[in-house]
């Protein structure tokens, strides 16, 4: 199977120049948010990619977590 | 978005997240043991409201004597593990003094972790010495200067980081010093300029 890598790269930075321009549409919302509404989004998105990090930890030891994180 | 900004010092309310208070909690052990400290990277871009996730925190400390780690290790001990090693002896001497990190975590939990290591280069000793205290909802954490945590992304070029620095610049566009960051960009990283122009947007119209 042969693959075309110049489309898949001109996808690639049409993706990048996208998700770019979704950071801009975010620092607009950031900006214009009270604290108290964007943070607690932000909190819950932080707080549940920590709870599927320590589920994923659990029951591993120090030396394989290690092994995966460096 | 409502922050205070005065130059060293940004006071800044928010909902914490399960990251921010263990970073409040792990620094809390090193301000009781008057151990100078930075938070640099990722979390610099998160605590701000970055929309993405870290697994571990880097915090560069002050040089110190093995002594003063031992008291500090004893004190986190209480409430931290350390992931690397169960012996301090051992962190100081084939982690921290090799200019290593070693990783600590809340008991029982892995994630997040910090990266925990010695200041020795310039970057480091710069980060430590211009410091920016955050007031985090009543909570002080030391974080490093604003231009040189956005330099200092660009300068790592991966696109995270690129993205990493291009969101503290959008926050902090009208209070950044611009020609620090310029000469950060310009003579100490020796950044391209399409990246920065593409990234740090305005940074160069007069």
């Amino acid at each position: 199977m042969m693959f075309d890598l110049d489309a898949i790269k001109e996808q690639r930075e049409r993706d990048r120049k996208s998700d770019l321009e979704f950071m801009d549409f975010y620092m607009k919302w950031l900006k214009k948010t009270p604290n108290s509404i964007w943070s607690k989004q932000h909190a819950n998105f932080i707080n549940s990619g920590v709870l599927i990090n320590n589920e994923w930890a659990n029951g591993k030891s120090k030396e394989e977590l290690l092994k995966v994180i460096g | 978005m409502d922050f205070v900004f005065s130059g060293k010092k940004i006071i800044f309310n928010r909902v914490l997240s399960d990251l921010d208070k263990f970073v409040i909690d792990f620094t809390r052990v090193l301000d009781k043991n008057n151990i100078r400290y930075v938070i640099v990277s990722g979390y610099v871009s998160i605590v701000f409201g970055r929309s993405r996730y870290t697994e571990d925190v880097d915090i560069i400390v002050e040089q110190m004597e093995y002594e003063k780690f031992e008291d500090l290790w004893d004190d986190l001990e209480k409430e931290f593990e350390c992931m690397n090693t169960d012996d301090p002896k051992h962190a100081y001497q084939a982690f921290l003094k090799e200019y290593a990190a070693i990783r600590f975590f809340r008991k029982g939990f892995p994630f997040p972790n910090t990266e925990f290591k010695l200041a020795f280069k310039e970057h480091d000793l710069e980060s430590l010495n211009n410091s920016i205290e955050l007031i985090l909802s009543e909570n002080r954490i030391i974080i490093s200067p604003l231009e040189m945590h956005i330099a200092f992304k660009m300068h790592l070029g991966s696109e995270k980081d690129f993205r990493d620095a291009k969101h503290v610049y959008d926050v902090f566009k009208e209070h950044i010093d611009r020609k620090k960051l310029k000469l950060l960009l310009k003579q100490f990283y020796n950044i391209n300029d399409s990246k920065v122009k593409e990234y740090l947007s305005g940074l160069y119209d007069v």
